[in-house]
């Protein structure tokens, strides 16, 4: 008995990596590309038109994004699978795609083979995680961790991790805040604790990355 | 602006390219595109411009093809290295449309073309065969863009008058990396560093290198996506 075909959308920007894994993904046996979409709308459209099995998806798509492109996609028809390809470092964190209703998550650093064996696996019905991923998942679940870390913050410490975020200077803070640099700097050092980060750009990293501040600037 | 490259290799055998991206499947994807022509065969494929430059060493390949996604210090400093150490080897270069800072001081280093991530199939083909001839090759939408910033009347980018040493440790600190850090990858003292840091700060009339980092990701410089939209925590 032949399987039948696992029928693929792919889900990309860049038109040259569209055309590459079309043509490597359609060498491979079972696996067939029915149709290619370079944001997340047109994604969310074909796969209604299309009935994929899979939509591998660029997590971070234009227009929708990976998030709403996968809420969308697997909230239309729960049978479609999204496989997520996180490909830069600022994409969605996989908890997030995840409860968006993805079933599986590669990073950057996934090559051909585990692009296949994960397509397979979640067509089984299956969740699949890079190994990467889900090592730091699970560590994440443990007892006492967070989900987001900023969930520990005590609200003086959010007032405080904001304002650092926004760019003012801690001259500015304890101004506005009636307490001394001194006490500023002990709440940012109890903030790098927390999130575990270094310093405040990075603070400001984590927090734009959490939509926490709005640069105003919308993709 | 067109430019003649003194040295000339024969086309008559395939082109040799060597792929430079972090990312593996976009890797094998372009590797994929470029192997099914027969013009044109993938020497080698690497993560980092290190790597590339340890490669080329052996393969002396026609063309080095950097797409580096993230951070613009990566491609500015890769591709200068790759320059300095082999200047018969034609660079070509995959970047962000936003990135136009960093595709202008490229090509002012001397890179053979800039593209756009978003290129298609037909474009890349075409600017590897433009650089192959010597010449060089630029996207229309970045040549458009170029072209406007020249027009009189029009607002320079504000790092227009920044060194290149200057523009490193702006997108460095943008990026989180701390004065330390970034003494230690440049070979600087953390005195010069916080030096430059200060003489940057002042140059932009701020008061924070998050300030700093903001500026950066309005103009494209760094990625920083937010990925949730939290409810009015405060």
């Amino acid at each position: 008995m032949e399987q039948p075909d696992i029928r693929i959308l792919l889900v990309n920007h860049q038109a040259l990596v569209r055309c590459g894994l079309q043509r490597l993904l359609n060498d491979l046996p079972q696996l067939c590309v029915v149709g290619e979409a370079s944001s997340g709308e047109e994604a969310v459209q074909l796969s209604r038109s299309l009935k994929p099995d899979v939509v591998l998806l660029d997590a971070q798509i234009p227009g929708l994004g990976g998030l709403e492109t996968t809420r969308r996609i697997t909230g239309g028809d729960p049978a479609t699978r999204v496989v997520a390809v996180a490909l830069r470092v600022d994409d969605p964190f996989p908890a997030q795609l995840l409860d968006a209703g993805a079933s599986g998550y590669l990073t950057k650093n996934s090559g051909l083979e585990e692009i296949s064996d994960a397509i397979r696996t979640v067509w089984r019905g299956e969740r699949y995680l890079s190994s990467d991923v889900a090592r730091k998942m699970a560590l994440s679940m443990l007892p006492g961790s967070a989900r987001s870390p900023f969930e520990r913050l005590s609200r003086r410490e959010l007032q405080v991790m904001l304002m650092v975020a926004q760019g003012q200077s801690v001259h500015d803070i304890s101004d506005r805040l009636c307490l001394s640099s001194k006490t500023i700097s002990t709440y940012r050092y109890r903030l790098y604790e927390k999130l575990g980060v270094g310093n405040d750009v990075e603070l400001a990293h984590l927090a734009i990355r959490h939509g926490f501040v709005d640069l105003g600037l919308e993709s | 602006m067109v430019a003649l490259n003194p040295s000339s290799k024969k086309a008559d055998k395939p082109v040799q390219v060597l792929l430079v991206d972090s990312r593996e499947l976009v890797r094998a994807g372009i590797k994929r595109v470029l192997s099914d022509s027969d013009e044109v065969t993938v020497s080698g494929e690497v993560a980092s411009c290190d790597e590339a430059i340890r490669l080329a060493r052996q393969q002396q390949p026609h063309i080095v093809m950097v797409s580096l996604p993230g951070s613009s210090v990566d491609i500015l400093d890769g591709a200068r290295k790759i320059r300095r150490q082999f200047p018969d080897i034609r660079l070509l270069i995959l970047s962000d449309e936003s990135d136009l800072v960093i595709q202008e001081r490229l090509l002012n280093s001397g890179v053979a073309g800039c593209l756009s991530s978003l290129c298609t199939v037909e474009e890349l083909f075409a600017a590897i065969d433009t650089v192959m001839k010597g010449e060089r090759y630029i996207s229309d939408s970045l040549a458009q863009k170029l072209a406007q910033r020249r027009l009189p009347g029009h607002e320079g980018s504000p790092f227009d008058a920044l060194t290149h040493r200057e523009l490193q440790i702006f997108l460095l600190v943008a990026e989180g990396k701390n004065a330390a850090t970034i003494a230690k990858e440049l070979c600087l003292s953390r005195k010069t560093v916080n030096g430059y840091r200060n003489r940057l700060l002042a140059k932009f009339h701020m008061q924070t290198e998050v300030e700093l980092m903001h500026l950066a990701i309005r103009h494209g410089l760094v990625r920083v996506a937010a990925t949730t939209k939290q409810a009015d925590v405060v």
